[in-house]
């Protein structure tokens, strides 16, 4: 188990990984909220919504086939998630599969789940294409959340990929003393695991509370790097808000 | 004296009392050794070099002054301490902000503490990892990192513990080389007899809890029976 | 239906319903942590941060075939406080939303909603509550009690949430999405009782560290459950003998009606029968009433 996949994907060049990370935070927002506006059934919005994105993806030299592969398993769990609703959304029947109606309702739901969840998942996967962790948090940290959240994430980071190397050791032991066998001892070995890793996490968390001390901590988390949104930022995300308000009222008053 | 310890005891809440009425001092550029069975209280008397323990009993001084709560700040900026662990040591994504997290704390500008940390990276020939998350790096630079972050700030007295532990002989090599080139004092808790031959002309010994030898180390690693009688060598 | 809602499901009036609430119980959360957390907790919350986002990997199987994966909000909540766990989780579900499209991005209102205030914040509610019936022996249980009824809350948001933005009836939802959360409830229950028991057992000061509620506190909840409960007997009997005179009481107080035009709603006599829900929301909110009161008297 790793946790490699959180910055993997982070491209280190293109005309989007200059941005602030806040304005990619901030657009990827944008481009979702905006998907999530529009009303049933507005399937060539949706479609702008998802070639706009498409764009932004090659503006930032990012591969389409990149683009597609990374947000295939998202896009797969959405369809099983709102697969139900086929046949859970009263209306009028329009085919049987076995014991189970699919409605005309169901449908469009169905559809409309999918249209307005694709262009949120493309731009959330463009986001982590050009954005490393620590970089989204600076993000973050600019967009004015809570310091606590920023702290918090701060941290988190390397936490992780402790966390990672202490669970495969404790999953290693484990497997080691041959535990095997049905969910009850699974489960209770799983807790035991779970547990021991919380535990270390904690007295982790104290040995570093210490180094922070020790290196004249102030209690705020100060960040190196400041990349506050500059005034192109601003006008790149002005155009894009214009665009994104264009789409969702067409299709709101059409 | 850089650093005094008059009469220091302490005890845990528990009642458990971990070091006895244990002094010594230790001068500008002096390099010391602290060497001890597993809890004879090493560790323990690092956290009391730079307050970060205050002792149940006696008193701890830097530079002269009493440590208490309103010196802490003053007296950590003079003592420099480097944990066991590197992994403890270095938090942040990056080894850069890492490193500059002392002087940001201690209120420099961010420029001024980036290139304050890029020079100290560079002193100890890591630079070109600056920008790399610390998992990514081995372990014996992890080792130079987590002293960077330390080394940053300047501090006269470089408080240690145990930083050979976990480098093969290779790292150790590199670490004893760089701090015997460097002019800070050391107080350097090790098991490891070669790095404190190497390092320390000086040794402490501390055997639960009490301070039982303090002199040269080369007297100390020539009498094998004393070496014994204090736990420092086993025969296998 | 999972419990991280994903983008395109939800209606505009409720992702801005949800988003708000959720602001809003986050800015609170934030102050009150701010204020309560000593520079000390820093290290701490990144810590619990990284272990919840850790813990959310494992799949436990709970049945035959089935498995979960811990939602933490009480476990987060019975180690650190409510403040923090409400933060903590929403920084979860947050990197989970940006980094991999677990749970929607324009949905991070109602995501935060149903696991950060319903979950870990009800989930402690629960918790108190449980841990002054049942005292400080019975801690543990109290502990499991409350994660099966935050992730019955969870599953509760998730529902409602579905139901307004008309997906599917507010019926369907809740017995489907309810349903499945039932099941969740039982793993996060199991789960938050075994790693609690064991971090308590390893680090008894933490426990400690939240203290029982006073004899007083406890009397007055005992008395309050009591009355509840047998208010809840007495309006179902009375309900199922003379199902007019809730109904008539439901209808003063126009409840009735607009529950008839919010079309969500439409179907919820089927599910538990009218009088009965008016019963139990009754019930349910005297109860609130008097536990905040209680907390505000307690404060002073």
């Amino acid at each position: 188990m790793g946790f490699h996949h959180l910055d993997q994907y982070a491209h280190s060049a293109g005309p989007l990984t200059r941005t602030p990370p806040a304005a990619r935070v901030l657009a990827t927002v944008l481009l979702a909220v905006g998907a999530a506006l529009l009303p049933l059934g507005a399937w060539l919005q949706m479609v702008v919504l998802g070639g706009l994105v498409l764009a932004l993806a090659r503006i930032g030299h990012v591969p389409l086939a990149t683009l597609l592969a990374r947000s295939a398993p998202p896009l797969l769990l959405l369809a099983l998630a709102s697969a139900a609703v086929l046949v859970l959304a009263p209306g009028q029947v329009i085919a049987r599969v076995g014991p189970l109606a699919v409605t005309d309702a169901g449908l469009e739901r169905v559809g409309s789940a999918l249209g307005r969840g694709t262009p949120a998942i493309l731009a959330g996967v463009l986001l982590i294409s050009t954005t490393r962790f620590p970089d989204l948090v600076e993000g973050l940290r600019e967009l004015r959340l809570p310091l606590v959240v920023t702290a918090a994430l701060g941290l988190a980071y390397r936490f992780l990929y402790l966390l990672a190397d202490e669970l495969t050791q404790l999953q290693r032991a484990a497997a080691s003393r041959n535990a095997r066998a049905g969910a009850v001892p699974r489960r209770r070995l799983l807790a035991g695991i779970t547990a021991s890793a919380l535990v270390r996490s904690l007295a982790r968390s104290e040995r570093v509370h210490r180094a922070m001390l020790a290196r004249g901590f102030t209690g705020e988390l100060l960040s190196l790097h400041r990349q506050p949104l500059d005034r192109e930022a601003w006008r790149n995300l002005g155009i894009l808000g214009v665009l994104v308000a264009l789409v969702v009222l067409s299709a709101r008053v059409g | 004296m850089l650093l005094e310890l008059r009469d220091v005891s302490f005890a845990y809440p528990g009642g458990l009392r971990v070091l006895h009425d244990v002094s010594f001092g230790l001068g500008p550029g002096e390099r010391v050794a602290l060497l001890g069975a597993n809890g004879a209280g090493k560790s323990t008397l690092l956290l009391h070099t730079n307050g970060l323990l205050l002792p149940t009993g006696g008193s701890v001084h830097v530079d002269g002054t009493v440590l208490a709560e309103e010196t802490l700040r003053a007296a950590r900026a003079r003592v420099g301490l480097v944990f066991q662990s590197a992994d403890d040591q270095l938090f942040l994504p990056t080894v850069l902000e890492d490193v500059a997290f002392a002087p940001l704390n201690a209120g420099q500008e961010r420029g001024a503490a980036e290139a304050l940390a890029r020079a100290t990276l560079a002193e100890l020939g890591i630079e070109t990892h600056a920008d790399r998350a610390a998992h990514h790096l081995s372990g014996g630079e992890r080792r130079l990192a987590a002293l960077a972050t330390v080394l940053v700030s300047r501090p006269p007295l470089l408080v240690l513990d145990e930083p050979t532990g976990d480098l093969d002989a290779r790292g150790r090599s590199r670490v004893v080389s760089l701090l015997r080139r460097r002019g800070e004092a050391i107080l350097l808790a090790t098991h490891d007899l070669h790095v404190a031959a190497a390092l320390c002309p000086r040794c402490l010994v501390l055997d639960a809890g009490r301070l039982v030898y303090d002199g040269d180390t080369s007297t100390l690693l020539a009498d094998a029976s004393l070496l014994e009688e204090l736990a420092l060598t086993c025969p296998l | 239906m999972l419990a991280h809602i994903p983008d395109g499901f939800l209606s505009a009036p409720v992702l801005l319903g949800t988003a708000l609430t959720s602001a809003g119980a986050l800015a609170v959360a934030a102050r009150r942590s701010r204020a309560a957390l000593a520079e000390r907790q820093v290290p701490l919350l990144g810590a619990i941060t990284a272990f919840v986002f850790a813990a959310q990997m494992f799949n436990f199987p709970i049945a035959a075939g089935s498995s979960a994966h811990l939602l933490g909000g009480v476990l987060v909540a019975a180690l650190a406080g409510p403040s923090v766990a409400m933060l903590v989780i929403f920084s979860v579900v947050l990197v989970q939303a940006l980094l991999f499209q677990d749970g929607g991005i324009a949905a991070l209102g109602a995501n935060t909603l149903n696991l950060a205030v319903l979950g870990a914040g009800g989930g402690w509610l629960a918790y108190r509550w449980l841990l002054a019936l049942l005292g400080a022996r019975f801690r543990v249980a109290a502990v499991t009690v409350a994660a099966f009824l935050s992730a019955l809350l969870t599953g509760l948001g998730v529902a409602l949430e579905l139901g307004f933005s008309q997906v599917v009836p507010a019926r369907t939802a809740l017995l489907v999405v309810g349903g499945a959360h039932l099941l969740v409830g039982i793993g996060e229950a199991a789960l938050t009782g075994a790693i609690l028991a064991l971090v308590w057992r390893a680090r008894p000061e933490l426990a400690a560290a939240q203290p029982v509620p006073g004899p007083a506190v406890r009397a007055w909840t005992l008395g309050l459950t009591a009355t509840s409960l047998l208010l809840a007997l007495a309006a179902g009997s009375l309900a199922s003998r003379r199902p007019d005179v809730l109904e008539a009481a439901a209808f003063r107080f126009g409840l009735r009606e607009r529950a008839l035009h919010a079309a969500p709603f439409a179907g919820y006599e089927t599910v538990l029968g009218w009088p009965w829900l008016v019963a139990l929301a009754g019930v349910a909110a005297v109860f609130l009433c008097g536990w905040l009161l209680l907390r505000a008297l307690a404060r002073r």
